[in-house]
């Protein structure tokens, strides 16, 4: 293991600009987040222990990428089956997808922050909310003495307009 | 599968709410279809975004529930505890919005009025000067050559407005939000006139007695919030809240009440009616506004910047954006492409401000431990260029540093504000470097380059301050607000001289050499860009770097 504290510091600074990145693409190959935060931590883990096998560091996010993916795909291995585990071929066909949405982090979370605001409060609090660490929407439908199936639609529709919303901020940008 | 099917079924598996036979039915067509899967993998990226993003943005949420949390009252009793609420909620507002301009330049009016108190006092004749005070400017333009900003003092006299919004509040305590195209008359602070446009009052219990004073009517307020609409010859008085006398030539007084409205045009009778809040401005609208300006602010700057960071004679550009988990806070990127992950910067007690607009982070250095370091390499160029947007709280060392490179050796700049407020910039030479020869640390030379006075001790506002500098000449070159303001060749100019950085701070001096003077330069302020060209950039250059980054 590498015990250079410049190179821990290189390490960090790289893992922090990916690390948004590495979440979204490991969210589709596992199905809840706690997955995500699971295999995130491991992949940065073995990634760290690998560091000075990494000859060009500008390589790192794609790297880091090859780590994930491995690490997602042997993470679902060691889950019980469930219908949100998908079948190992779909797992490996989504593991090679790309999205439509090809923008920098950075720029997408902005376009997607602006998105938000554009939504009146009540919605924006409750895509917020049902998205924070831990809630689950049979709870948080509970909790609000709201019916389970309607907070499930209005999610829904919820995602539906920001994904628009996000393409359309992107492109607008000319950064689609 | 329609769109809306897809979706429900993506939606249903991220929620983890999917049965056995939907999760067949999406993974048959996620097998079938690599549309599909490109979709399903903006999904979960979505997913994810709003992950890492709903924990920053709940604490904004809940501030602004608070704000939005006004129920309809009608209970004489339950109207004082919503003025409390009121008055709590422009306390939430001051703290949740955090005008870092708007607080300092508040504080300069305060300043302003102090002074003009202590003039009245000394001089009798010394009329009351100020009646109310700028607070909040959004997006604004205004008629004739004066241009207000926030938290200037108002004289009475004439206030035009173009277009855009922004809210007075009077001496008295009383509150005025003005929208779009409007004329009023501040003629005390316990009474004003609209002449045209669109106009709400907040009186809070202090200012009971205010006077709006309309073509058509007079008000008096008698402790509310009400608007008035003034267009042509007709003059409408709507009340939201609380009662207000009206008073209309002609015709008795008249109490208008909490839900209803007046209106009288010029040679027609009175008409009642119901008032209508929506159409009038309100401290909602405003705050949605300040956010929609400054948010397309930012996206303009963005689109502005995308070109400036892949410029290919950049090697640093330092946007100091803020990432959301707090984990990275230190984490300064260095945004030029192709990336240079080596030259991110890490910042070092400095903490994360609001910079030249809201949702604009900014560094702010304070103690003489604040930096961020960074880290350029060692190659050599044939000249450079720097451009920031700095903000100077206070001249406190006799040199405060803008970018420092670490050692100060052959070739490396320094670029700092000296205590009279002058830009100063210089690079280190040794005097001679024979092929192969020691170089001696007592046999360098550099010339300071210094613009004429340009900060005040408290100037605090945000200002983008430049440098190029060709090791070809030896010509220094140094604007101020997009204006050159000193240029200036070297008198031991010598050929073959190259620039180079290494190891820098910004904000700081990281490794004074020993015994030199004034070791300490930690600046005090603010810094929300950096930018760093490997070539002297032109005036027209360093001009739009400005004029792209100007605040308002």
């Amino acid at each position: 293991m590498n015990e250079n504290p410049s190179s821990y510091e290189t390490f960090m600074r790289l893992l922090i600009e990916e690390e948004s990145a590495v979440k979204a693409y490991v969210r589709r190959l596992v199905p809840t987040w706690h997955d995500v935060e699971e295999v995130v931590q491991q992949t940065s883990l073995i990634a760290w222990k690998k560091f000075d096998e990494l000859d060009d560091v500008d390589r790192f996010g794609g790297w880091l990428m090859t780590i994930a993916r491995f690490e997602s795909l042997k993470h679902r291995r060691s889950l019980a089956r469930s219908p949100l585990v998908f079948s190992d071929k779909l797992a490996e066909l989504l593991a090679d997808a790309t999205g439509n949405i090809v923008a920098g982090d950075t720029d997408r979370q902005q376009a997607l922050e602006g998105c938000l605001k554009k939504l009146d409060q009540p919605r924006r609090e409750l895509i917020l909310n049902v998205h924070q660490p831990g809630v689950t929407i049979r709870e948080y439908a509970r909790q609000n003495a709201r019916p389970e199936q309607a907070i499930y639609k209005s999610v829904q529709r919820l995602r539906q307009i920001l994904l628009v919303c996000v393409k359309q901020t992107l492109a607008d940008q000319g950064l689609s | 599968m329609n769109d809306l099917r897809f979706m429900e079924l993506v939606s249903g598996w991220l929620d983890g709410s999917l049965s056995e036979t939907e999760s067949a039915e999406l993974q048959a067509t996620l097998e079938d279809s690599a549309d599909r899967r490109s979709e399903f993998v903006d999904v979960c990226g979505l997913d994810a975004d709003l992950r890492l993003m709903s924990d920053v943005q709940y604490q904004h949420v809940a501030q602004a529930s608070v704000r939005n949390d006004r129920p309809v009252v009608h209970s004489l009793a339950l109207r004082a505890s919503k003025w409390i609420l009121v008055v709590a909620t422009a306390a939430v507002l001051l703290l949740a919005i955090g005008y870092g301009i708007g607080r300092d330049r508040n504080s300069d009016a305060k300043r302003q009025i102090a002074t003009s108190e202590a003039a009245s006092t000394q001089q009798d004749e010394t009329v009351e000067s100020g009646c109310a005070v700028l607070s909040r400017v959004v997006d604004a333009k205004f008629a004739g050559d004066t241009q207000y900003e926030e938290g200037d003092s108002l004289q009475p006299g004439q206030f035009k407005l173009l277009s855009g919004a922004v809210q007075i509040d009077f001496f008295s305590g009383a509150t005025m939000l003005i929208a779009e195209a409007a004329d009023v008359n501040l003629i005390s602070s316990w009474e004003a006139e609209c002449a045209h446009g669109k106009v709400t009052m907040r009186v809070p219990p202090p200012a009971i007695g205010f006077r709006l004073n309309l073509p058509e009517m007079k008000v008096v307020d008698l402790g509310t919030e009400f608007a008035v609409q003034v267009d042509g010859g007709e003059s409408s008085l709507h009340v939201f809240e609380g009662e207000v006398e009206a008073y209309v030539p002609g015709s008795q007084m008249q109490v208008i009440r909490e839900g209803n409205s007046l209106k009288k045009a010029k040679d027609r009778g009175v008409v009642a009616g119901v008032s209508t809040p929506a159409d009038f401005p309100s401290v909602e609208e405003f705050e949605r506004r300040k956010e929609e300006y400054y948010q397309r602010k930012t996206n303009q700057w963005r689109v502005a910047m995308n070109k400036v960071l892949s410029d290919e004679r950049i090697i640093g550009c330092y946007q100091f954006r803020r990432w959301p988990d707090k984990k990275w806070d230190r984490l300064v990127n260095n945004f030029v492409i192709p990336k240079r992950p080596y030259s991110h910067g890490s910042a070092v007690g400095a903490r994360w401000v609001e910079g030249r607009w809201p949702g604009k982070p900014a560094l702010e250095f304070k103690s003489p431990g604040d930096r961020v370091r960074i880290n350029l390499k060692r190659d050599k160029y044939e000249g450079l260029a720097l451009a920031a947007w700095i903000r100077v709280d206070g001249l406190d060392r006799k040199y405060n540093a803008l970018l420092m490179s670490d050692r100060y050796e052959d070739g490396e700049p320094h670029w700092q504000i000296d205590q009279s407020g002058r830009l100063m910039f210089s690079v280190s030479y040794d005097r001679s470097s024979p092929p192969g020869g020691k170089t001696d640390k007592g046999n360098r030379q550099s010339q300071v380059f210094y613009s004429p006075p340009l900060f005040g001790a408290s100037d605090r506002r945000w200002h983008h301050v430049a440098v190029t500098f060709d090791a070809r000449t030896g010509e220094a070159v140094q604007y101020f607000d997009g204006k050159e303001v000193s240029r200036e060749g070297s008198d031991h100019h010598r050929e073959g001289r190259t620039v180079t950085f290494g190891a820098c701070e910004i904000g700081n001096w990281g490794l004074p050499p020993e015994g030199v003077p004034f070791p300490i330069r930690n600046l005090n302020g603010r810094v929300d860009e950096l930018l760093i060209y490997k070539v002297p950039l032109s005036g027209d250059e360093i001009s739009n770097l400005h004029e792209l980054g100007i605040p308002n």
